[in-house]
């Protein structure tokens, strides 16, 4: 990184990568790696943990499908260390562990922490042509109260029950009744209070992304030349501010519960497994308002994130500006309102009252609308474009192509007669996958090869990224598409030992082809892994703008200093001016002043 | 590459419906991977809904899964020189493409809403109240056969018995049945029963009835449905419910009414067991 | 835009990858065998503090049990002379309950153990498998040899068919669920299966009192049976091996008597489908459960809501480790204890009965034999009987005393106290 390299429109200012530190080496590197204030090494932290946690998260689900797929027999590594006087087979409430925690990991501490966390923190002040983030003490606070909930969590593995197993729901009186589980004693406790330290975490982040959304932009940066990306984050931060506290809330009510006697999920006098009656008073169902009134909004604090990257990935490979940039504004922001009425629908069943849900079927239908008009533009971003197949342009156009799987399958669910018959029945864990893996698990990827360079300067590999899309892709249809055919027979969720029902018994079959691509699709990782770690320091050096791309990111030293940019950012249009007739090259970069001649007259300025 | 990575997508909605259709036709080697059998005369309707349903979301599927094939195979820069269209988009197609979908939906939603209720509000009833109406707020509604109660980690089913009353104790009326995870029903009839939690929640889910209900320890809910053919079925627990949730099976015996009172009334005899004599046995 | 200068270093990278994918591939591959594990509880209860120097004895008695009964994954039925073992404990009956869980050749079901009961009552029975601890009450311990709900009398082993009642109908109020949905000859496995582990236990228990009489330091040591020299020379260890057989051969004749001490009862006198028959019943009932010779209330309580003496049943006594004056564990031993695999000391608490909850059966039948006979293993003792014919004034209940009792029991879920309060009604919502 040359101090003196300056775009040639831009101010220059000093450079801040020597930026001075006192005091020790030691210190230097402390202040500088680990408790940071820079939202690029934050962001990075992020990514790290929770790649980390991925891993955690895919080993657990394996554990899952071999129970699924052969249950009851050995299982490979654990079954020896946990479980070997019973010849290695797990207890069932050991796979109910699985699929809770599976869940929990990968929810709190992946996919919301990469978006949000790594994605968000890394990205919104170098999009947005900022500094830094606006309170950039804060944003370290987010990071590092992550950790409290990893101990919290991990040290939920190590409590009688082996961890919390109540799923990743919560639902009471399973949760709220020590005796209940096994898993739902101080393992339990642990959980809830994981859960409390992510929630504060979020909350730290959302409040400093809004206020640096709004407040940071560099001149010129109006609100509707924002990256998608940005919006996205923009509307993920107010999901997250205005549904967290709910269930931040229910959670110290369920750990009343647990602790002090309070009796606000159980009825009274509710005994189980031969527990002190419960003074109760209460409703479980009021656990699961409040639970998915955070946690439906969470389903898109969840998407939208990988919506935003997936739209700038797109309009970048396919050379063309993004198709409705409003529209996609809008349909971003309807999301976000209309996911405030819809929690009901994973209550259709629950016992809540039926008339309520009809109402809550009516808006969910709607809010499968924006949806679709997201879709329909990404297709009319590509349609006329001149379409390079990149590795991130191939996992961003998987990213389509699977959400409208995972979108069309929600409609079965949002109609509540069909889902009588296919409420946790693995229909759901296939649309939730779909959304969730096949859908934002591949947008990060994607968003991890496009800026990758800008991060560590350097290239990831093409090929073998390429291989790893292809296999990814391969498996995971492999994996989870299956899943929507064991949803049509009735195959419920979360059974240890699904084949002694006579309805169920016939698709053990089809259910160990699953686990054989789930465990080919996790082993794909490793080529990710290797080429991840690789490329950090092998990896080919690349300028600024390896992608010729237009959004301000691209145009700061990669990566890029303390302090982000080495001149003062100006922007003149929005980030999508792909293929601009006003200039010869086939990007139009934010920050480049319009030709004050007409086409043809000015050579190109551009390396 | 840039053909075989669009060639890869298009075989998206390809093997995706061939998937469905595979298993829909209920040929080798798949054989039984779709719906288990209905024989609940109210279930057909979500059968068709979800068939509907299935039909319509097909064809979005093919259609969008094909265009995008189409525009990654004709606007592969690698195989196309012309330039990239310079558009922002289309104010007529986005509202084109809002309204269109908005309709469908809400079409989807209002269409159900009738199903929904005879599913889970419109219960049936033994007799239409003074007023000789049916549909008002007077009806009698119909009362349960039996009360399953869910518990960690069987269904626990108690029959009211003739009197139609659980728990009756005058003392000439002691009929009540209690029985573990067997549950006998008669065949054409409409049957009401009760469901309850006794401790953490459960789901009372017939497969083959399309019957799905949470049940919630402090709540009382009722499922109905009419059975339209003998034999035995699942009964399985849909809610997570602890540690030995997939144990909580039950089995569902759909019988003649005659069966069935034999039945009951030799449970009854069984449960009245006031002599032992060896060698009887049990 | 040229992609093509990306792709440098991919042949590093390929090498790279297949290291590891092999090296992947190569961990673990061999499964660990399921194994009996010794009754080390026992052993320290019955060698006192010396029991870390008994791993000769601790030895030996495995190697005797794993020649009379095999493993978890292969039983044998022990051979003894002059008794049909078959009849107790059937060969090809074990082996459908026992190994791993999947089936055999004709697609029979194997591993009915593992699959349905390991978890909880345990590989060797011990009732301490992995869920075990979390349970309230703690599954049962078939190690002792005692089972609370049977038609005959304390002492005695259950009936083949008693066994297979709790099976069939569970255990309301405890975690043993209901197995009614599988097959006849699968029960019937299990009830095989059962019976073999707690022979194998009782006898497991005998060897260990047999050892403690032994001493190890002597020169040359005692053992109980060297079972590697034994095979050569089973003259040297003629005084053990018998002592080992007859402790094998006094169980499976208990095991095989278990029918002919049922306790078979008679009908009331009262026709108790008369109503007004019942209300008398009922009401002599009541007085004998609050009177001095029946004296029911002492632990069921005033109210009969089971809130009386709290105390332990033999399970949890077994280790020896509560202090008989205080009624008491002796909390010093309770840690050395549970590493040895004994569970957390749980209280038993008298039944409530106004739950209509019968843990051993609802049938008027089965309420006579545990008043009439106890439950074995618990507080709950014996009815003092009085048999026709005795003197007047001996104290005791007779037969329709005891048949009054039991009407009254079967009346108490239905007095107005034990329905649910009117005030919890708020919580039900009735959907109509």
């Amino acid at each position: 990184m040359s101090a003196s390299t300056v775009d040639s429109h831009g101010h220059a200012i000093p450079h801040a990568a020597g930026h001075a530190h006192g005091g020790s080496s030691v210190g230097h590197f402390i202040n500088t790696y680990v408790f940071s204030r820079d939202h690029k090494i934050i962001g990075l932290q992020f990514l790290f943990s929770t790649l980390l946690w991925f891993l955690v998260g895919g080993l657990l689900a394996l554990g899952i499908r071999w129970q699924l797929a052969w249950p009851w027999h050995d299982m490979p590594v654990i079954g020896r260390m946990l479980f070997s006087p019973e010849g290695g087979q797990i207890s069932p409430e050991f796979y109910t562990m699985l699929f809770t925690m599976h869940a929990t990991v990968m929810i709190f501490f992946v996919i919301i922490p990469i978006l949000a966390g790594a994605f968000g923190n890394y990205l919104i002040p170098l999009m947005i042509g900022a500094d830094d983030m606006a309170f950039p003490t804060l944003n370290m606070l987010s990071y590092w109260f992550m950790w409290p909930a990893f101990l919290c969590i991990g040290s939920s593995f190590f409590l009688p029950g082996n961890g919390a197993a109540s799923g990743w729901t919560s639902y009471p009186p399973l949760s709220a009744v020590w005796e209940a589980a096994p898993g739902s004693g101080m393992a339990q406790t642990m959980w809830l209070l994981g859960i409390t330290f992510v929630g504060i975490s979020s909350m730290m982040g959302s409040v400093n992304y809004m206020t640096t959304i709004i407040n940071m932009r560099a001149p010129g940066m109006t609100m509707f030349r924002l990256p998608l990306t940005i919006w996205a984050m923009f509307i993920t931060a107010i999901l997250q501010a205005f549904a967290l506290p709910v269930l931040t809330a229910a959670g110290f009510m369920q750990l009343m519960d647990r602790t002090i006697g309070t009796g606000f999920f159980l009825p009274e006098g509710l005994v189980v497994n031969n527990s002190m009656a419960a003074t109760g008073g209460g409703q479980p169902l009021l656990w699961q308002h409040l639970f998915w009134f955070y946690s439906h909004p969470a389903v898109y604090i969840m998407i939208l994130p990988a919506m935003g990257m997936v739209s700038d990935i797109i309009s970048c490979f396919a050379r063309k500006p993004i198709f409705g940039y409003k529209p996609m504004v809008y349909s971003i922001s309807g999301i976000a309102g209309l996911g405030f009425i819809v929690w009901g629908h994973h209550m259709f069943i629950s016992g809540m009252n039926p008339v309520l849900g009809m109402t809550f079927m009516v808006a969910t239908m709607l809010i499968a609308l924006p949806s679709a008009v997201k879709v329909f533009n990404w297709l009319g971003t590509i349609w006329g474009g001149k379409v390079l197949f990149t590795t991130p342009m191939l996992f961003a156009t998987s990213f389509v192509s699977m959400f409208i799987i995972g979108g069309l399958s929600g409609i079965f669910m949002a109609a509540t007669p069909v889902d009588i018959f296919i409420h946790d029945t693995y229909f759901i864990v296939a649309h939730f996958h779909y959304v969730l893996f096949s859908g934002t698990a591949m947008a990060v990827f994607g968003a991890i090869y496009f800026w990758f360079p800008k991060m560590f300067g350097r290239m990831m590999n093409e090929t073998w990224g390429k291989v790893h899309f292809f296999f990814t892709f391969v498996f995971l249809n492999g994996t989870f598409y299956l899943m929507h055919i064991l949803g049509a027979v009735g195959f419920p969720r979360r059974l240890a030992d699904p084949y002694h029902y006579e309805t169920f018994a016939h698709l053990q079959p089809m259910n160990q082809f699953i686990t054989i691509c789930a465990i080919g699709m996790v082993s794909t990782q490793i080529i990710f892994a290797i080429n991840f770690i690789y490329s950090m320091f092998y990896g080919p050096s690349v300028g600024r703008n390896p992608w010729h791309a237009n959004s301000l990111e691209w145009t700061a030293p990669s990566p890029p200093g303390h302090g982000n940019f080495d001149f003062q950012p100006i922007v003149y249009r929005g980030p999508y001016e792909y293929g601009s007739p006003e200039v010869d090259t086939d990007y139009y970069p934010q920050i480049q002043p319009p030709p004050t001649h007409p086409k043809g007259t000015v050579p190109p300025k551009h390396h | 590459m840039g053909r075989f990575w669009s060639l890869l997508f298009l075989l998206v909605p390809v093997l995706g419906v061939g998937a469905f259709v595979f298993a829909a036709a209920d040929v080798w080697p798949i054989h039984g991977h779709w719906l288990p059998d209905n024989i609940n005369d109210h279930g057909g309707v979500i059968d068709s809904l979800f068939m509907f349903i299935l039909y319509l979301t097909g064809v979005i599927f093919i259609a969008t899964g094909i265009a995008l094939f189409w525009f990654l195979w004709r606007y592969d820069a690698a195989k196309h020189a012309e330039p990239a269209k310079f558009t922002h988009g289309s104010h007529t197609l986005e509202v084109v493409w809002s309204i269109l979908p908005a309709a469908i939906l809400l079409f989807i939603a209002i269409y159900q809403m009738n199903a929904w209720a005879d599913a889970k509000i419109r219960r049936p009833i033994e007799s239409s109240g003074p007023d000789g109406v049916a549909g008002t707020a007077d009806d009698v509604p119909q009362r349960p056969l039996a009360l399953v109660t869910g518990r960690q980690f069987e269904w626990q089913i108690h029959y009211s018995g003739p009197d139609k009353e659980f728990n009756s104790e005058d003392d000439t009326v002691r009929d009540d049945v209690f029985i573990v995870n067997e549950l006998h029903v008669p065949v054409h009839e409409e049957v009401v029963l009760q469901i309850e939690s006794q401790d953490v929640l459960h789901s009372f889910f017939l497969p083959n009835m399309r019957i799905k209900q949470d049940v919630v320890p402090g709540m009382k809910q009722f499922v109905w449905f009419r059975a339209n053919r003998e034999g035995t079925f699942d009964i399985v627990c849909a809610e997570l419910c602890g540690w030995g949730h997939y144990k909580m099976k039950g089995r569902l015996t759909v019988e003649s009414r005659e069966k069935f009172d034999r039945w009951l009334a030799q449970q009854y005899d069984e449960q009245q067991r006031r002599s032992f004599v060896a060698g009887t046995g049990e | 835009m040229n992609m093509t200068t990306f792709s440098s270093g991919t042949r590093r990278l390929s090498l790279l990858a297949s290291v590891l994918c092999v090296a992947a591939l190569l961990t673990g591959c061999e499964s660990p065998d399921a194994r009996f594990r010794g009754n080390m509880v026992a052993i320290r209860a019955n060698f006192g503090d010396k029991y870390r120097t008994q791993d000769q004895h601790v030895k030996d008695i495995a190697d005797v049990l794993a020649a009379m009964f095999g493993t978890p994954d292969e039983p044998h039925v022990p051979k003894l002379p002059d008794l049909n073992t078959a009849e107790v404990l059937d060969i090809d009956k074990l082996r459908m309950a026992a190994g791993p869980v999947g089936s055999d050749e004709f697609d029979r079901p194997r591993g009915l153990y593992r699959q349905h009961c390991a978890h909880c009552h345990g590989i060797s029975g011990d009732g301490a498998g992995p869920t075990a601890a979390f349970l309230n009450p703690y599954p049962r311990d078939y190690r002792l040899g005692k089972f609370k709900f049977k038609s005959t009398p304390i002492g005695y082993k259950p009936t083949h068919d008693d066994l297979k009642k709790i099976l069939i109908d569970g255990i309301p109020g405890t975690a043993m669920p209901s197995f009614a949905l599988l097959d006849n000859d699968e029960i019937d496995a299990l009830v095989h299966y059962v019976k073999y582990l707690s022979i194998r236990g009782e006898v497991e228990r005998d060897l260990i009192r047999y050892a403690a009489t032994l001493d190890l330091e002597a020169e040359p040591p005692e053992r109980i049976v060297n079972v590697a020299y034994a095979k050569e020379k089973p003259s040297d260890f003629a005084e053990q091996l018998e002592e080992v057989q007859r402790s094998a051969a006094r169980l499976v004749t208990q095991w095989q008597n278990a029918r002919s001490n049922v306790m078979e009862v008679a009908p009331p006198s009262r026709d108790m489908n008369d109503p007004q028959a019942r209300v008398a019943a009922i009401r002599h009932g009541r007085e004998l459960f609050y009177g001095a010779v029946a004296n029911c209330f002492s632990c069921h309580g005033d109210t009969a809501l089971g809130d009386g003496k709290v105390s332990y049943d033999d399970w949890v006594k077994d280790p020896g480790w509560i202090d008989g004056s205080t009624n008491q564990p002796i909390a010093a031993q309770i840690p050395e204890f549970l590493a040895l695999g004994a569970l957390e000391p749980q209280v038993l608490r008298p039944r409530n009965l106004r739950l209509g909850m019968y843990r051993g059966g609802r049938r008027p039948i089965d309420m006579y034999w545990r008043i009439r006979n106890g439950i074995e293993g618990t507080p709950m003792p014996a009815a003092a009987f009085k048999p026709e014919g005795a003197p007047e004034d001996m104290k005791g209940l007779t037969h329709d005393d005891i048949w009054d009792v039991v009407e009254y029991l079967r009346s108490l879920p239905y007095e107005s106290i034990s329905l649910p309060a009117p005030q919890e009604l708020e919580n039900l919502r009735e959907r109509s």
